[in-house]
């Protein structure tokens, strides 16, 4: 071989063995670390920082071991936001209700047939380590180990081991370390390592602001919105279904993204509570606390829904929503959304310095945002015609959409709803005709 | 040197061979079939692992003769080529394809023809995405685009023992639709709308897979088929009917 040739070989096998193992972040040494608006805002108080992450961490913990912090209105509720399935009688606080409580119980015994028939027999031996339980499957050893306790007993504790499955935060937060970190960042922060490839860029929870809710109000989501989120993924983003994760699993998924959204907003409260009162205390820290857990405890209670079935799209509403969206007056979506639907409406550009058209909106994250195309584009909070009643009633989140509510009526928004729905049959009848002209395909 | 090299050669030509039957043995080999077509692309896979098989082994021999026998008569000399062998090497291996391409026209035919395809309407739309699979069924009005489609994430449901068409749509790269059970793989390539049938004998679920190396999240592009008896398949569009129209004051 020539020395060139082995150079290069060296060369090649060091690029590989670095890249390989040397930049990789062990799970342990994972931090939270700070926002960069916090960074920004106390830029001249380096020991300001230094205690507010401090009382973070004290508070929430870090990734490798993440708690929340002790609320008194918990305690009052007996509710544990560590264990949600527990608290049934908390009320309101975002917990697990009976039938999410009973999707988690059968999917789990889906999940875990064979360690349950094991156990079934009463071969207790031939139940292995369920992939990413390790904590489960030591319970389960130390359960049917005990000597003491009659066979039957340990039989239907173990059971009910299986059946109960419900990952604790710190659980979660490793599945959020390899399922969602590399999008959504250690501390939700939206700024994982291939963040910077997709289009639209993933949330940032630590604003608390979500898109894609049932809540009214700029409310925070429930946990039921972002569980379903977790279920059907966001259909046009990057944003996958994670179906093939177990119930247990998405459930305790959307605690942690509640989680890592709460530990970001009271950050900001934090600071901005300091700029105000140029002070920081434990106090500080409780207010904002209270402050941003009642936002998400409020959330159940800002849903909106509709009461019985929900209207026909008949030939008149579609009619009627055809005319409210193109009304200044009333629905107005054409401004944004174009006259025919196709997100090209003259409201939703600008031009540029230099003469190029680009958006004329950002978001609350500081992107360009463009309306949503309605004859072509997946309605990414869901197609359901309650999802885009929600969409219509309550706006978007963080985006330019406004709340429709105060303007029209319950009965006008269905029209709109049900217009905005045919349009994508509008569009596949225009593809035929086209193809007609073309000679027919 | 000379003996190790043959051994070596020789020993890598049975690992080959060797690996093969221990993957039978452990069922490291496919899943079992249940598709009423599967078996004769079993029977087609099965004909090009013998032949290539074959050749590897024969190959392996060669190589392992030529080492030794050269090797023995000490310097290696030049040839300036040799016709006869040469034409032997170019027909051999033409003759072995243009036998595989005709052994499989039947199975082509069937698979990928139109002409082909079972005269039932369409179960559901396939929508490929990076980095996951949606599926839209048309509805009661079987017809795509309209207001009564029902669009489902990650679960596809086919009835047992009927054909079943679907239709395939990427929304940004190619992708290519696999499920290893069924025997069934198409790229799903933007812009076009590539259509697939076939009938599952044996109500289950199965995984279903991105076969074609999509971008950085492909592994995580899953999907589960779930075969069902009728009157399941018809429960569950009744249960996806229902959710669709939800008026939201259920948790969902």
């Amino acid at each position: 071989m020539s020395n060139s040739l082995r150079v290069l070989s060296i060369a090649a096998g060091l690029a590989l063995g670095l890249n390989g193992c040397g930049f990789e972040t062990r799970a342990a040494d994972l931090r939270y670390g700070t926002q960069e608006s916090s960074r920004t805002a106390l830029a001249e108080h380096a020991d300001v920082l230094v205690r507010l992450e401090t009382g973070l961490v004290e508070r929430f913990g870090e990734p490798v071991a993440p708690r929340y912090p002790a609320l008194a209105a918990w305690a009052d509720a007996r509710f544990d936001p560590a264990q949600p399935e527990r608290a049934a009688d908390a009320g309101g606080s975002g917990e697990l209700s009976g039938e999410a409580l009973e999707r988690v119980r059968a999917d789990n015994a889906k999940r875990f047939v064979r360690e349950l028939a094991a156990i079934e027999r009463g071969d207790f031996d031939d139940v292995a380590e369920p992939r990413g339980h390790p904590a489960l499957f030591q319970a389960f050893r130390a359960l049917v180990a005990d000597p003491a306790r009659p066979l039957e007993e340990r039989r239907i504790a173990a059971r009910a081991l299986f059946l109960d499955f419900y990952p604790t935060l710190a659980e979660s937060a490793e599945l959020y370390r390899i399922e969602c970190l590399h999008c959504h960042g250690t501390a939700g922060g939206g700024d994982g390592p291939t963040a910077n490839f997709l289009e639209p860029r993933p949330r940032d929870f630590r604003r608390g602001v979500f898109k894609w809710t049932s809540v009214k109000d700029g409310g925070r989501p429930t946990r039921a919105d972002l569980v379903r989120v977790l279920e059907l993924g966001v259909y046009g983003t990057s944003m996958p279904s994670f179906r093939r994760l177990s119930e247990a699993e998405r459930q305790g998924l959307a605690d942690y993204a509640r989680f890592l959204a709460v530990r970001g907003e009271v950050e900001r409260q934090v600071v901005l509570a300091y700029e105000d009162e140029e002070e920081l205390t434990d106090a500080t820290f409780d207010d904002a606390l209270d402050l941003v857990w009642g936002k998400w405890e409020k959330a159940p209670k800002q849903v909106v829904t509709w009461s019985g079935p929900i209207p026909e799209p008949t030939p008149e509403a579609i009619a009627l929503g055809d005319r409210l969206f193109h009304d200044a007056a009333k629905g107005n979506c054409s401004a944004c959304h174009g006259n025919e639907g196709r997100g090209d409406g003259p409201v939703a550009f600008k031009i540029d310095d230099r003469g190029r058209k680009t958006a004329a909106y950002q978001d609350a994250w500081g992107f360009d945002i463009l309306p949503r195309n309605l004859r072509r584009d997946p309605f990414r909070g869901g197609r359901r015609p309650i999802d885009l009643y929600r969409r219509i009633h309550a706006g978007i989140n963080g985006g330019p959409m406004p709340a429709m509510s105060s303007n029209l009526t319950a009965d006008e928004i269905w029209a709109l709803v049900h217009y905005t729905r045919t349009l994508a049959e509008k569009a596949l009848e225009d593809e035929l005709a086209a193809r007609a002209e073309l000679g027919g395909r | 040197m000379r003996r190790l090299t043959v051994l070596l050669i020789v020993l890598l030509a049975a690992a080959c061979v060797w690996s093969f039957v221990v993957a039978r043995e452990h069922g490291w080999w496919f899943p079992r079939n249940v598709s009423a077509f599967g078996e004769r692309i079993d029977h087609l896979f099965e004909l090009i692992t013998w032949i290539a098989g074959a050749v590897l082994v024969i190959v392996f021999l060669l190589l392992a003769l030529v080492v030794w026998r050269g090797a023995r008569a000490g310097r290696a000399e030049r040839a300036h080529g040799d016709t006869r062998l040469e034409v032997a090497w170019t027909v051999l291996p033409a003759g072995v394809l243009v036998f595989l391409a005709y052994d499989q026209l039947d199975e082509w035919r069937e698979l990928k023809y139109a002409g082909s395809r079972p005269n039932v309407p369409v179960t559901a739309r396939v929508v490929a995405s990076q980095f996951d699979w949606h599926f839209v069924y048309p509805g009661r009005d079987g017809r795509f685009d309209t207001l009564d489609d029902l669009e489902t994430a990650y679960e596809l449901s086919v009835p047992e023992d009927e054909p079943v068409v679907l239709e395939l749509v990427s929304r940004d790269v190619i992708h290519s639709f696999f499920v290893p059970a069924l025997r069934v793989k198409q790229d799903v390539v933007p812009g076009m709308r590539p259509v697939i049938w076939f009938e599952a004998r044996e109500s289950g679920a199965y995984e279903i897979v991105c076969a074609e190396l999509c971008g950085w999240g492909h592994y995580k592009m899953a999907g589960e088929l779930a075969v069902l008896p009728r009157a399941r398949f018809d429960a569950r569009l009744v249960e996806l009917e229902r959710e669709f129209a939800s008026n939201g004051e259920a948790a969902r």
